[in-house]
């Protein structure tokens, strides 16, 4: 047997001929699409949230929603783009609706975190440890901004990506998304404003 | 630059340079598949006329408006010609009278 036929399928296939497959009846060809992005959904919905069970929720809510919205993608655009739209919007979703059923707030970072934060100089010595700890750290101060705050100040500070980029992944005009960006800093500056406050009191 | 935007370039930096793990639970695409949902949503045709049919609303409204206006605005033209008849109509009976 040559080496060739031990590959499954899925993984010499392109998207396209997989939705092909998967619009055309045969549902296993979408374990092809599952299987080759999963990886990228778990670290976009990672930066959402850090139980593992809410990431794996994100994740398989946004493999349901594309299967159900296959017809829809149209393949002049490449499939992971319109996957990646459509788990901004299904990460979106599930910061707003931890939101509206959050019943306590979290407390403000405490003076150990801030003065943690003020020691990191130099950001390439970083290890597995100190990681961890400014991803929970990075993760209180973002949970306490708005939804639309949190989203757009991830996806421009920490993925980097340009405002066009947001702007198309969100569905917001770029006016939009500059505006928000703008008071997402200010917020989160506050919010690390705030434990200086305590700090010093 | 104060302590304040010290901080929040600090831990937009440690974000960035301790992006999160891209690890997939064991067998998580089986998961996935044996909750698929039993049917994919027809593509409604509504669906792409609609951005469509919305840009144009306003130029419709704005066609509705003028119409109204014109036949509040400018006279029926068949009274016109009625008139233009009668006053040709009595400019040659008087003509024929003398």
């Amino acid at each position: 047997m040559s080496d060739q036929s031990e590959i499954p399928s899925s993984e010499i296939r392109s998207d396209a001929e997989l939705v092909k497959t998967v619009l055309g009846g045969d549902v296993s060809g979408f374990e092809g699409l599952v299987a080759r992005h999963q990886p990228r959904l778990f670290a976009m919905a990672r930066r959402y949230s850090r139980s593992e069970s809410d990431v794996q929720d994100i994740v398989q809510d946004c493999f349901c929603k594309a299967f159900q919205k296959l017809a829809s993608y149209r393949s002049d655009a490449p499939f992971e783009h319109w996957l990646m739209k459509l788990a901004t919007h299904t990460c979106y979703d599930f910061l707003r609706n931890k939101q509206r059923n959050r019943e306590d707030t979290f407390a403000d970072l405490t003076d150990e975190q801030a003065n943690w934060l003020d020691r990191q100089q130099p950001i390439e010595g970083v290890n597995a440890d100190e990681a961890s700890a400014a991803r929970a750290l990075l993760d209180k101060a973002l949970a306490k901004l708005a939804p639309e705050q949190r989203l757009v100040l991830t996806l421009l500070e920490l993925e980097d990506k340009s405002v066009r980029e947001v702007a198309e992944l969100t569905g917001w005009n770029a006016t939009l998304v500059k505006v928000r960006a703008f008071r997402a800093r200010n917020a989160l500056k506050q919010v690390l404003a705030r434990m200086n406050v305590r700090k010093y009191l | 630059m104060n302590k304040r935007s010290n901080r929040y370039y600090r831990l937009i930096e440690l974000g960035r340079h301790t992006p999160p793990s891209d690890d997939v639970p064991y067998a998580f695409q089986h998961r996935v598949m044996a909750n698929l949902p039993l049917a994919i949503e027809p593509v409604d045709p509504w669906f792409a006329w609609e951005p469509a049919l919305w840009k144009l609303a306003p130029v419709g409204a704005l066609l509705l408006m003028l119409a109204v206006a014109g036949n509040w605005w400018i006279p029926d033209s068949s009274t016109i010609t009625d008139e233009a008849d009668d006053v040709v109509t009595s400019t040659a009976m008087a003509v024929l009278q003398e």
